[in-house]
């Protein structure tokens, strides 16, 4: 029984959509299995013959309970995400040989069979993986048959320029379940308030003047602090929605939405953002999109983000409107500023202006709450020297 | 340092940000940020990677009259003349 | 390193260090199947019985059984016996003495009793001398609690091993490979030679630790220089000492390179390089980063024929394919 989220602890299987003998390849749909957040469709990681089905339709199992065999008796229980690492067993088996060959021939080299079920890693790819408190089963392998070696765990020095470490499909599905199920289940609202950040642009200018280069700041990070202050007293917006309820998080951990060049999109969070000064959060925003460009990312920060922010940054679209990632309650969305005309003690001057937006699940605040987070995110970002 | 070199270090320093991008093809007169997918962070790590390699600083004003990758060579060959 | 030094031969190294042994100690003497006037099956005596004439360099009878029990027996009562067999085929024949006794002694009479022998034996092939004079059995001995098993693989090692194992109050035996007798190089000063019971890294690399002993040494070097012209930084390894195995210098090494292919002269099955990469799994588990590969000897009784000898013997370019085996790294 795979796990579609840190939350499942069990899964009901549905229906069964194969039968002992059929043939299944890889991503074909095998099963429905019917969770706490709905039913989803099981894809299947490997292609092979179903040769025994070991859960019957109708049972409640729990996360990690082998369901059915396929092939050549390797257990499936997983989907191509979200695999908890296992323990490294030899898969070989031996060759049999009569007696007087084996007598005067040398031991055979068994081929490694082909990773079917289970991730295929290096004893060190493990310990790295478990030290790092990586996803093994979200790594691309770049062994001769696809296994896990330590160079796929380590960051950038030894890894091939270019090969980005991530399972650009795994991580489509993942997207696409969370936001399926997000859509599927949490009644989202929304709330706009354009915000100017001319005084904060003015301030940043004076701050980077005499800086060099990698003591300066950008204007994201300013924006990320701010937002993580102005959380602070809006603890409807951060934390968890689970098992019919709601559980504010105790800490603020920033999950930031970092595209991936060549498609995707991973959320990392900034651990507790709110207590970073501007020149830490900084420095975790460049380490974290190093990261997510060169492998790295600690399932931690994959997995503790309390509350997200999208941000445009400078080149993207004017307005951003998310989708909440569950179990989260919010995501603010922050447009790429824009310099417009902005009416200031009834006189219309330039201004550095940006579409700040909230979409906050209903079952947990409303629009009043919602709307008094952005005018305090406001109120930050209007005296930028206090951050 | 001449020219060329400092073209050919521009475009490493690139490689290394965006390495799917064939330096090549690319339009020397378009906005590179658009052309290459660069984001802000990425500006700036490329800002500080050539100001280490061409031993020279590139101040905080000036980023925003380097968009293109021609107008940014002509600016890096100026800079290091100096 | 200085190049004053002149170069001398495997052969004279193990020579003079026997005469130096005999120089300094008049308790050391040598025996041994035609190491007197014949110089030794290997020329490694040749001379020595003009300088300390009969009593000190004594021809035995063809009966290695007997000599090595005599040699115990010299060894008792207080002497500092060299026995040299001609290989390590024929040292089966005195099994007995040496893992019955001379293992024993100490042990059996409660340290009472101390058996300070050094023993002798040319093994591997190479020479065309057929299955009968060409195995590499030292990891039997190796098996065996109560003796220490040297191979010296450099001519400094042949030089100086055999004044520490002399020095040493329990039975040694030392294999000196064929192939190396006629190997020459420049003598290290004493100084510079590591304790006898020592790995050392006789190349430093990043990549991957190719493990060899004896024999094989070379033919690992020869394979780390072929690496390194393909960008693989190769380590190599010399056991020097097969009992006890410098188990830390291996395991440091590895837990570096994270890679690891023992080279053997032994067969594979039930090989030394067999109880490395068990070492390897067992306490360096968790530092792999591909499988431990063994590059030994067919597993055959060694051919006469010249072309059918090599193809039985791990080569270089058999290591380079075992590296080319390591994901990652060719």
């Amino acid at each position: 029984m795979p796990s579609f989220g840190a939350d499942m602890q069990d899964g009901t299987l549905s229906q069964w959509l194969v039968s002992t003998g059929d043939r299944v390849a890889r991503n074909d749909v095998i099963a429905i299995i019917e969770t706490q957040k709905g039913a989803i469709d099981l894809e299947v990681f490997t292609s092979g013959i179903v040769s025994k089905l070991l859960v019957a339709a109708g049972e409640r199992v729990a996360v990690g309970t082998p369901i059915a065999l396929i092939d050549d008796g390797v257990i499936t229980d997983s989907v191509a995400t979200e695999e908890p690492p296992r323990p490294a067993v030899p898969v070989a088996q031996p060759i049999p040989e009569s007696a007087t060959q084996a007598c005067l021939t040398r031991p055979s080299i068994v081929p490694p069979a082909p990773g079917q079920g289970r991730v295929r890693a290096t004893p060190l790819a493990r310990r790295l993986a478990a030290e790092q408190a990586v996803d093994l089963s979200a790594i691309k392998g770049s062994g001769p048959a696809g296994e896990i070696l330590a160079r796929d765990m380590l960051p950038a020095a030894t890894a091939p320029a270019g090969t980005p470490p991530m399972d650009i499909p795994a991580m489509r599905h993942a997207i696409s379940a969370a936001m399926s199920r997000s859509k599927r289940e949490i009644p989202h609202y929304y709330l706009e308030q354009t915000i100017n950040l001319q005084r904060a642009a003015n301030w940043l200018a004076e701050y980077n003047q005499d800086k060099a280069p990698e003591d300066r700041l950008v204007l994201n990070a300013l924006l990320h602090l701010a937002v993580a202050r102005a959380l602070q007293k809006s603890p409807e917006l951060n934390g968890f929605y689970q098992q019919g309820q709601f559980v504010a998080a105790e800490e603020i951990h920033l999950g930031t939405a970092i595209a991936i060049r060549g498609g995707g999109l991973i959320t990392p969070a900034i651990i507790n953002a709110d207590q970073l000064d501007l020149d830490e959060m900084m420095k975790q925003l460049l380490d974290l999109s190093y990261r997510v460009r060169n492998g790295g990312l600690r399932s931690s920060e994959m997995s503790l983000g309390s509350v997200t922010l999208s941000s445009m940054g400078d080149r993207g679209a004017e307005k951003v409107f998310g989708v909440i990632y569950p179990p989260q309650v919010a995501i603010i969305g922050l447009g790429t500023p824009e310099l417009r005309p902005w009416v200031n003690d009834g006189k219309i001057e330039p201004g550095l202006l940006v579409s700040a937006t909230l979409a906050a699940d209903h079952r947990v605040s409303d629009g009043r709450q919602g709307a008094r987070f952005l005018n305090h995110l406001n109120k930050i970002l209007q005296k930028p020297e206090r951050l | 340092m001449k020219a060329q070199e400092i073209r050919e270090i521009l475009k490493q320093e690139l490689g290394a940000i965006a390495p799917e991008v064939d330096l090549d093809t690319l339009d020397g007169e378009e906005d590179l940020r658009d052309e290459m997918d660069i984001d802000s962070m990425d500006f700036l790590r490329l800002t500080v990677a050539l100001g280490k390699r061409l031993n020279t600083q590139i101040p905080d004003e000036d980023q925003g009259r380097i968009t293109t990758f021609d107008s940014l060579l002509s600016y890096l060959i100026k800079r290091s003349g100096e | 390193m200085t190049s004053l030094m002149p170069k001398i031969s495997y052969r004279e190294a193990v020579r003079e260090a026997m005469r130096e042994a005999m120089e300094h100690d008049e308790r050391v003497f040598l025996m041994g199947e035609d190491v007197g006037y014949y110089g030794g099956c290997y020329a490694v005596s040749m001379g020595l019985i003009d300088q300390f004439g009969e009593a000190r360099i004594i021809d035995t009878p063809l009966s290695e059984s007997g000599f090595v029990g005599a040699g115990i027996g010299a060894a008792l009562g207080g002497m500092r016996p060299i026995v040299e067999v001609m290989t390590v085929n024929f040292s089966l024949l005195a099994l007995d003495q040496i893992v019955n006794n001379a293992a024993t002694i100490r042990h059996m009479s409660g340290g009472q009793f101390s058996i300070p022998l050094v023993i002798r034996m040319a093994t591997g092939a190479g020479r065309q001398l057929a299955a009968q004079h060409s195995h590499s059995l030292e990891c039997w001995y190796a098996h065996v609690p109560g003796l220490k098993v040297l191979a010296p693989a450099t001519v400094s090692d042949a030089r100086y091993m055999l004044a520490m194992a002399l020095q040493d109050p329990d039975p040694v035996v030392i294999f000196e490979h064929v192939m190396l007798y006629n190997e020459e190089a420049e003598l290290l000063a004493a100084d510079q030679v590591a304790a006898m019971d020592k790995a050392v890294i006789r190349r430093s690399g990043t990549d991957l630790t190719l493990i060899a002993y004896g024999g094989t040494l070379h033919k690992a070097i020869s394979a780390a220089e072929q690496l390194a012209e393909k960008g693989v930084s190769a380590e190599v390894i010399d056991l020097r000492s097969l009992r006890p195995l410098d188990s830390k210098t291996l395991l440091e090494s590895v837990s570096r390179t994270h890679r690891a292919v023992i080279v053997d002269e032994g067969w594979k099955t039930g090989s030394l390089a067999a109880e490395i990469s068990a070492q390897l799994m067992e306490q360096a588990f968790w530092e792999l980063d591909a499988p431990v590969q063994r590059v030994c000897s067919q597993e055959v009784p060694i051919p006469y024929p010249k072309h059918l000898e090599q193809a039985s013997l791990p080569q270089v370019e058999d290591i380079i394919a075992a590296v080319r085996r390591l994901p990652g790294v060719l």
